[in-house]
């Protein structure tokens, strides 16, 4: 034993190796089964996802199924009818919709277009319905190029 | 109580059916030599407690990957040291504590826990261990009080003997100091 070794191995204190602990009653005895319990826990938490999918096909498809649910109503295209209509259902009034300062000229034709589909007559004989014609007209867009196209 | 070697138990684990009983086995075998190595340095009882039901877990994931060159009470050891270690660091972070606070709140549960049954000597010598960093506080444990080689050491804690050596001559001088100067 090397002089650096043997330094290594002494200490100058001359006290009992003696651990000054104590451990509460029976806890060595009963420390295998509450490790068990755990064990048991822990292996039934780690039951990963992809396990689940493999060992069990109902939950495969059911997950497959939802996943794909919500892919179709997240990225499903919304139709520009749908948006106005939606915005007529809020009692937005046409007219107002027409003019609003966002929308452009293509915008407005639609928007006429949709509506005299919707309701010809009402738009006919009403004097607002002659204000959005004017205002189309200004734009050169008019509501009978799209009834020649479509009808 | 049956009687098996790390081997028999090693085999009976490796049989699917066998596990749980060959685990409970090694659990009964290693748990006080696991539990006194991890309550030198957590200190306190339910601390231990948690940290060497936490190595037992990690253990019973692992063995089956356990590659056999190394001795099965080695490799708990390390285990159980790695968790001592990560208990502490975590322990100083979740309080934002310096490391002699940690230490500091150690030593008072020392002083006042009821399931310490040391004299004042015993008591000075803790407080000497407690202003250690963990890893020398570690190397002097495990040669102190478990009378380890410095090999087995090197190979539980992944240091060169050389650097044990060093590490434990130091962590001696420091609790020398200490003694003498209280």
């Amino acid at each position: 034993m090397s002089k650096q070794e043997e330094h290594n191995e002494k200490t100058n204190f001359n006290i009992t190796k003696e651990l000054p602990f104590k451990v509460p009653v029976n806890y060595f005895e009963r420390l295998p089964s509450r490790v068990s319990e755990r064990i048991l826990l822990e292996t039934q938490k780690d039951i990963s996802w992809w396990k689940l999918i493999f060992k069990k096909p109902a939950f495969a498809i059911g997950l497959s199924l939802t996943v794909l649910i919500l892919a179709v109503f997240l990225f499903k295209p919304q139709k520009k009818s749908e948006n106005f209509t939606s915005r007529l259902d809020e009692n937005f009034g046409l007219y107002s919709y027409l003019t609003f300062d966002e929308s452009d000229e293509a915008e407005l034709a639609e928007a006429y277009y949709y509506a005299m589909l919707a309701d010809k007559n009402t738009l006919e004989n009403d004097e607002e319905a002659e204000q959005i014609a004017q205002l189309l007209a200004e734009e050169d867009i008019f509501w009978t190029d799209f009834l020649e196209e479509d009808y | 109580m049956q009687e098996y070697t790390d081997d028999e138990l090693l085999r009976l684990f490796a049989d699917e059916s066998q596990r749980n009983y060959a685990f409970n086995f090694i659990v009964r075998k290693y748990q006080e030599r696991l539990y006194w190595h991890i309550r030198k340095m957590i200190i306190v009882h339910d601390d231990s407690d948690d940290v060497l039901q936490n190595t037992f877990i990690k253990a019973f994931k692992g063995l089956s990957n356990f590659r056999e060159e190394a001795k099965l009470y080695t490799w708990l050891y390390r285990i159980a040291s790695n968790e001592c270690i990560t208990f502490l660091n975590n322990k100083r972070k979740r309080f934002f504590l310096p490391i002699g606070d940690v230490e500091g709140e150690l030593m008072q549960h020392v002083q006042d826990d009821e399931l310490y049954s040391g004299n004042q000597i015993q008591m000075k010598l803790q407080q000497a261990l407690l202003k250690l960093p963990p890893k020398q506080r570690l190397v002097f444990n495990m040669k102190y009080y478990d009378d380890m080689k410095y090999e087995e050491m090197s190979e539980i804690l992944g240091t060169s003997v050389g650097a044990l050596k060093a590490s434990y001559h130091h962590a001696v001088k420091k609790i020398e100091d200490f003694l003498s100067s209280n």
